[in-house]
């Protein structure tokens, strides 16, 4: 776990939270907002959110689970703004692979990728936030910190949640 | 194996574009700016306050031995602008809703923002409407003794029309903030009884 008590300005602190959280939180934003645009501006969002509740932070809490309550409040209410018929627009393509995949690769996990988002936008929004975390393996007790929810009530709404992209990928494949 | 954990695999192998990591800058600039607009704009009403303040007191220590109607207006004066005062300044902290709450919390506390604006609009703006007009009422009384009918009618006939007019003007938007807010209390009252179910 990195040690950010060893910076000295909330700046640093902000800019090295940013840089081992940033592809985690950015994919939070595209599993919760089908459109990249709108998911690079919840990013935007999530971003100004945390550097102004930076001085808050009391340490009952890691600081992932912080940084993950602070995006899943933020696009919980962001979306709220936004019309729906925008957040089901396709994405601009997936050009956020690492450049160090071959040509093939790519295009297999694109085509993976490209599927599984349009299968996450299929779930209800709640959903997509608890399967973002999933998907980055917090641990239920961490997501039933971040969303405010019993544990055991986050396993049973995990296990819907699975069943349901699992039927709704099985659908994608052979549908 | 299983298909999940592939999926997994897949998934995290996304990053945060290049173009993205701007960003971080990009944030703290929008917020120190956002900050300094509101603060600007709170600070140019307090200067208007404060000779407003000024210009009340003058007028108190200028005029003594008046009727109780005069101190009773300049009082209810200084307390409505001292209550707006407060309620302007204490809006500066950023969203004011802190957003590191666990989510059912903070959908809670977003639910009481929107309700106090829900009732900002539909009572305490009617009710602040109301007492700067009996304020200013009040005033009047001072030194609308002995003056003629038409003189004192045109005096608050004026203040009401000018105080409708701006109910008036201000109706449509109102209304409009109304059906926003009621559209997102209905969105975070679904989301939150999703989360509990």
């Amino acid at each position: 776990m990195p040690n950010y008590r060893a910076v000295n300005t909330r700046e640093q602190l902000f800019n090295s939270l940013v840089k081992d959280h940033k592809n985690a939180i950015y994919r939070l934003c595209t599993a919760y907002l089908y459109n990249r645009e709108l998911a690079d501006d919840l990013y935007q969002e999530v971003l100004i959110r945390l550097w102004a509740s930076i001085d808050n932070y009391k340490g009952d809490a890691k600081w992932s689970t912080y940084i993950y309550r602070i995006a899943v409040n933020t696009a919980l209410t962001f979306n709220k703004k936004e019309s729906k018929d925008r957040n089901r627009t396709s994405p601009d393509g997936l050009d956020n692979l690492p450049a160090e995949a071959t040509t093939d690769d790519k295009i297999v996990l694109e085509t993976q990728l490209d599927q599984l988002h349009y299968c996450i936008s299929q779930l209800e929004e709640q959903d997509r936030l608890i399967i973002s975390m999933v998907l980055e393996d917090l641990s239920y007790k961490e997501i039933g910190e971040v969303l405010g929810m019993q544990v055991n009530h986050v396993g049973v709404k995990i296990t819907r949640i699975k069943t349901k992209l699992s039927k709704l990928m099985q659908g994608e494949y052979h549908g | 194996m299983d298909e999940f954990e592939k999926l997994k695999q897949s998934w995290k192998q996304q990053e945060a574009p290049e173009t993205i990591n701007s960003m971080n800058t990009k944030a703290m600039d929008e917020f120190t700016k956002l900050q300094r607009k509101i603060v600007f704009s709170n600070l140019v009403t307090s200067v208007g306050f404060a000779l407003a303040f000024i210009v009340l007191g003058w007028v108190w220590a200028s005029f003594p031995d008046r009727t109780p109607f005069f101190y009773i207006g300049i009082a209810l004066a200084y307390l409505l602008m001292i209550v707006m005062l407060f309620v302007l300044w204490s809006s500066v902290k950023y969203r004011d809703i802190n957003s590191s709450l666990a989510s059912r919390d903070y959908l809670q506390q977003v639910r009481n923002k929107l309700l106090l604006r829900r009732r900002i609009l539909t009572t305490y703006t009617p009710v602040y409407s109301v007492l700067l007009f009996l304020a200013l009422g009040c005033y009047y009384l001072d030194f609308t003794k002995g003056q003629s009918f038409g003189f004192i009618a045109s005096l608050y006939g004026g203040t009401a029309v000018y105080l409708g007019f701006i109910w008036l003007i201000t109706r449509k938007k109102k209304r409009k903030n109304l059906e926003r807010i009621d559209t997102l209390l209905r969105g975070i009252d679904e989301l939150d009884s999703k989360l509990s179910t």
